[in-house]
């Protein structure tokens, strides 16, 4: 069996979110949630003195705009479900408390191997994570995997 | 925080300081509420059983926040970490610790960037890497510009 997909999704912007504004509160919550302790992510006075002069969020905290906020609402759907492979996460710029983040995806790239288990699918959905000055943020590439 | 590490001071096979966590469900209760991931998988047992787990699991997402940490406690006040890619192998469970883990593999020198490539994983307490991935973050240099 073979994926059927119209080849024309590829690189096409399936979804642009509207912007969610990031707090102080949500970075400190993500911390603690984390076990996160540095205090450049949670003191306002520690993160005057550290490198960005205000409170930043953690690397990670870039992969909650996925969830709940924004689950893929469009995501092309492929085979039978599939699951989550992994991520690969490029950081450009950090997040600030008071950002307004966007996430716009796309079909990154879609192909098919036969392996040990048998004929599997493999799809990566790339997001750019935009701020406010419409400044790249992040890039995250959402991998899955399903049998075909 | 730690000393700042510069290029300088980390040679191929170099071991990042492992960061140990040891997650509960309280844990992934926080973390579904502060990232907004409500998968029952993460915190309804009954649910997850029903999946055919063999309970509930760690946040793919939650994991790679612990790697996330493992690498920015390593690149300091003055690096950055630049990318950071995990493979969801193994699921891992409540109640159990699990270490994140780093080794240099490469190092070089671009334009103005010190560049550092690691392996890291994160392994439960069998000692299996349930969630290998790689990593690079950008150094402070010794060097004078």
């Amino acid at each position: 069996m073979t994926l059927d997909y119209d080849p024309a999704i590829i690189g096409k912007v399936f979804e642009e979110t509207d912007p969610v504004a990031v707090s102080a509160q949500e970075i400190k919550d993500f911390c603690a949630a984390i076990g996160e302790t540095n205090p450049w992510y949670t003191d306002e006075e520690a993160a005057r003195k550290g490198p960005y002069g205000e409170i930043v969020a953690p690397p990670m905290f870039v992969l909650t705009f996925r969830n709940g906020r924004h689950f893929f609402q469009n995501i092309p759907r492929f085979g039978k479900g599939g699951f989550d492979a992994g991520r690969d996460v490029e950081f450009v710029n950090p997040v600030h408390a008071g950002d307004r983040i966007t996430l716009v995806s796309h079909v990154k790239e879609i192909y098919e191997k036969t392996g040990r288990s048998g004929a599997m699918y493999f799809v990566t959905i790339r997001s750019t994570v935009k701020n406010q000055k419409n400044e790249v943020v992040a890039h995250i590439d959402h991998r899955f995997m399903g049998r075909l | 925080m730690a000393k700042q590490i510069y290029f300088e001071d980390v040679e191929v096979g170099y071991e990042l300081t492992p960061l140990e966590k040891n997650p509960t469900t309280q844990q992934l209760v926080k973390y579904a509420g502060a990232s907004g991931d409500y998968y029952q998988i993460h915190y309804d047992k009954d649910f997850a059983l029903a999946n055919k787990l063999p309970g509930v699991i760690l946040h793919g997402a939650l994991k790679n926040a612990f790697l996330g940490q493992l690498m920015t406690d390593f690149a300091g006040t003055e690096g950055w970490l630049r990318k950071l890619s995990v493979q969801y192998r193994g699921m891992d469970l409540p109640g159990s610790k699990v270490t994140c883990k780093g080794v240099v593999k490469a190092k070089r020198v671009e334009g103005n960037d010190h560049i550092v490539e690691c392996d890291i994983w994160l392994e439960n307490a069998k000692g299996e890497k349930t969630t290998p991935g790689s990593a690079v973050v950008i150094l402070p240099s010794r060097a004078p510009r």
